[in-house]
């Protein structure tokens, strides 16, 4: 076999693995509100993020039922807390889907999400 | 993991592609030191060819460490507009990659002074090689507890990588001479081969057994089926190194032909991008949860 075939292969098992299903876990150990799941009435007006150790939370963004997507505003990204509260703008019954990205004490960069539901 | 790449963002792909173009350059320029200083009987030519490359592959690394940040900071922001937003910029650029990226990028400057092949060149190189290793363990899982031990044995994987790696292009130059000189120098550094292989595997399980507990236990995650991966090219990547050793070598010295020993470094020039292609995915995507 030659080097090309091999590098070929390389390539080729890698889009494969693109290809693949599933998604990615991480900021485990944290809370959530509303929780994942949870359905909650639609005079919410924050969110929180809880951790054990203080994060940097650099973005935070809500899929809403109306197909926008809304950038959450909370403490600043480059501060350091182990809770993260944001303002939510005005909820309409539907589906939502939070998504979050920082990072952990140790540098790492995390992210996570969550959905929630806002009763009729 | 297949369903850890499915869930890959563009930022994400781009900061692996950078990762592992950032491992193959800075490996080779401080393995190209390291082996300049190891292979004795390499001649003018070779020499200066490896000068070169070191030079090279140091500027090519610095430019690769760099592109780090405004991709750390695209994360940080949720896309690669980021990249270019102050206050991400800031995030990324004083964390502790930026620290790492800093020392990786000196590191790099003082490897590539060796292309003016003076008489102080070569031990500012050897610093640059040592603060390169250093920089790795700045920044991941080199930072956890216990942070001595974990940095210590990530510098002594990083120096025996680029040892290896760094060793391929003087061996397949010299190699193509068939003499004397070219099978004393494929001999040197397969002694060599014997210790500083011996402390990457070492030193490479032992982060293992840090980072993930039970090493059989991790193999359900993730995290575990990258590091398999990894390890089945490793063990073909091992399995050639004896062959070159065991056989090649003599045959090079016994016939002068150095067909078969160029064709098996290629092997292993394709076997180690795969290494580190693997590396910089599963290092960028999941992290090992402690098991045991």
């Amino acid at each position: 076999m030659k080097l090309r075939t091999i590098l070929t292969s390389a390539a080729l098992s890698v889009g494969m693995a693109l290809s693949a299903g599933a998604a990615l876990a991480h900021g485990k150990g944290m809370m959530t509100m509303p929780g994942n799941g949870q359905t909650v009435g639609a005079d919410t007006k924050v969110m929180h993020l809880m951790f054990t150790d203080p994060m940097q939370i650099t973005t935070v963004t809500m899929a809403a039922p109306d197909g926008k997507t809304y950038k959450i505003n909370g403490p600043a990204a480059n501060q350091a807390v182990k809770t993260w509260e944001g303002k939510l703008p005005k909820l309409a019954p539907g589906a939502y889907k939070i998504d979050w990205r920082g990072m952990s004490p140790d540098g790492h960069p995390m992210n996570g999400s969550f959905a929630f539901k806002v009763a009729n | 993991m297949g369903g850890v790449l499915a869930a890959l963002e563009p930022v994400q792909i781009a900061s692996i592609l950078v990762k592992a173009g950032m491992y193959v350059s800075v490996l080779l320029a401080a393995g190209s030191v390291i082996n300049l200083w190891l292979l004795r009987e390499l001649d003018a030519v070779a020499s200066r060819r490896l000068r070169r490359l070191a030079a090279w592959s140091a500027i090519v690394g610095i430019v690769f460490s760099a592109l780090n940040i405004p991709l750390r900071a695209a994360f940080f922001y949720g896309g690669f507009g980021g990249a270019l937003d102050p206050m991400m910029l800031q995030i990324a650029l004083f964390s502790p990659l930026g620290l790492s990226v800093e020392a990786d990028s000196l590191g790099l400057l003082a490897i590539a002074t060796i292309a003016l092949n003076r008489s102080w060149t070569r031990p500012v190189a050897f610093l640059g090689v040592v603060l390169v290793a250093i920089s790795f363990a700045l920044r991941g899982h080199a930072t956890e507890d216990p942070r001595l031990a974990l940095a210590t044995l990530f510098v002594i994987h990083i120096l025996a990588a680029s040892f290896w790696i760094g060793g391929f292009y003087p061996l397949y130059d010299m190699a193509e001479r068939g003499n004397e000189a070219a099978v004393r120098t494929v001999e040197r550094f397969g002694q060599a081969a014997l210790v500083l292989v011996g402390l990457l595997v070492v030193a490479g399980v032992v982060i293992l057994v840090i980072l993930a507990g039970d090493p059989i236990a991790v193999l359900t995650q993730p995290w575990g089926q990258f590091l398999t991966l990894k390890l089945a090219v490793v063990a073909l990547l091992l399995g050639l190194a004896g062959l070159n050793k065991l056989r090649l070598t003599p045959a090079l010295a016994e016939t002068g032909n150095p067909g078969p020993l160029r064709a098996s470094i290629r092997w292993e020039v394709a076997a180690f991008l795969v290494i580190l292609l693997v590396t910089a995915t599963f290092t960028s995507t999941v992290a090992p949860e402690h098991v045991g």
